[in-house]
């Protein structure tokens, strides 16, 4: 079958890697933190959310966790900040971190 | 038993692309390979195949769309010529590092420059590192001989690398000669059916193609395509041997002409 995901490295040689790059297993954007590559970052205000779910759905990073019917705190490894979220909270509970 | 006929080279090609019956062709006209697609419609319309055949709109897309059928787990087929294999470049590439097995038939002409529909290879040698690997047929017997050891070549685990048929454009493309075709069932026992151990459809083993490689990752994937380019020299000769055994024709890597004996006086005259 090949290699696993996460056994494949930058120290990785050409012998070893899967033909064509090919990846044998769903889910592995997981090891991959793409988060890295946020310039602006996207700021939960607890106080002002209403738990109405609205955001979620429209993150296009699956990075709005939600258990139990009720979003967590963003995962910044895998946000992008694209800041769709933001648009979409009807009740300002998402706004955009105050850089220094 | 061999079938006596007289056949261009399009229809050499397309009588073998009909016995091998590929799960997907994606066409886009050009000339001189326009009869191919041409005359697999009329098999696909007689019912004489059962061959996903589609027609999009440019030779980008058909080579695209082959690729995706390939990723699927399917044997994907088309053709092209000239200026649409110039157009096919950017996927040419994605066919190769995906190591996908397309199998392309080319029937060569000049690049335009003055225009001209006729044949040369500045079509296909520009694409001569590519990825692709490319096999010439000097007639039509050679053009179908060749087409029927593509795909075993090109799928073969050790290979896994898109090939090209190259045809001259009109003097083999058009032109009628007599040829030795195989029986259909002969053909399809040859060739034998595509089984990748790992396809986009397989749905207990989530695949994805084609992903990313930063530096780390993009000159190891190129070193092992080259060294599947040079599996490739065994593997030719492994089919051409098979081949020869099955058919009775025989092939090699090259084919020779007066270079056994290189003695001065035998020598062509310099110009």
């Amino acid at each position: 079958m090949g290699l696993k995901a996460e056994e494949i490295n930058e120290h990785i040689a050409w012998q070893d890697l899967t033909v064509g790059c090919e990846i044998y297993e769903p889910g592995t954007s997981r090891l991959t933190k793409t988060g890295e590559w946020r310039s602006r970052t996207p700021e939960w205000i607890k106080e002002k959310c209403k738990q109405c779910l609205l955001c979620a759905p429209f993150c296009p990073d699956a990075s709005i966790p939600v258990k139990d019917g009720k979003r967590d705190e963003f995962d910044y490894e895998h946000c992008k900040g694209c800041g769709i979220c933001i648009k979409a909270c009807p009740f300002q509970a998402i706004r955009w971190k105050e850089e220094n | 038993m061999s079938i006596r006929e007289r056949l261009s080279g399009n229809e050499a090609i397309a009588t073998a692309m009909r016995q091998i019956n590929p799960d997907v062709f994606a066409m886009f006209p050009i000339t001189p390979s326009t009869e191919i697609p041409q005359y697999f419609a009329q098999y696909v319309a007689d019912g004489k195949v059962d061959t996903e055949f589609i027609c999009v709109e440019s030779e980008h897309s058909s080579l695209s769309a082959c690729l995706g059928a390939e990723a699927a787990g399917c044997r994907a087929v088309t053709a092209t010529s000239s200026a649409g294999l110039s157009f096919m470049n950017e996927v040419l590439y994605v066919a190769a590092s995906s190591r996908l097995p397309v199998v392309l038939a080319v029937a060569c002409r000049a690049l335009t420059g003055p225009i001209n529909i006729n044949h040369d290879y500045s079509d296909s040698m520009a694409e001569r590192d590519s990825g692709f690997i490319q096999i010439y047929g000097e007639n039509n017997q050679e053009v179908y001989d060749n087409y029927l050891m593509a795909h075993r070549i090109a799928e073969h685990p050790d290979v896994r690398l898109p090939l090209m048929v190259c045809e001259d454009g009109f003097i083999t493309s058009h032109a009628i000669e007599n040829i030795e075709l195989e029986e259909d069932e002969a053909v399809k026992k040859f060739v034998g059916e595509y089984h990748p151990e790992n396809y986009l459809l397989k749905a207990e083993n989530p695949l994805a193609v084609g992903p990313y490689g930063i530096s780390a990752y993009y000159m190891e994937a190129r070193v092992a395509q080259a060294h599947a380019m040079m599996n490739a020299k065994k593997v030719i000769l492994d089919v051409a041997a098979d081949f020869e055994k099955t058919f009775g024709r025989k092939y090699g890597l090259i084919e020779e002409y007066k270079i056994s004996d290189p003695s001065p006086e035998k020598r062509s005259p310099r110009l």
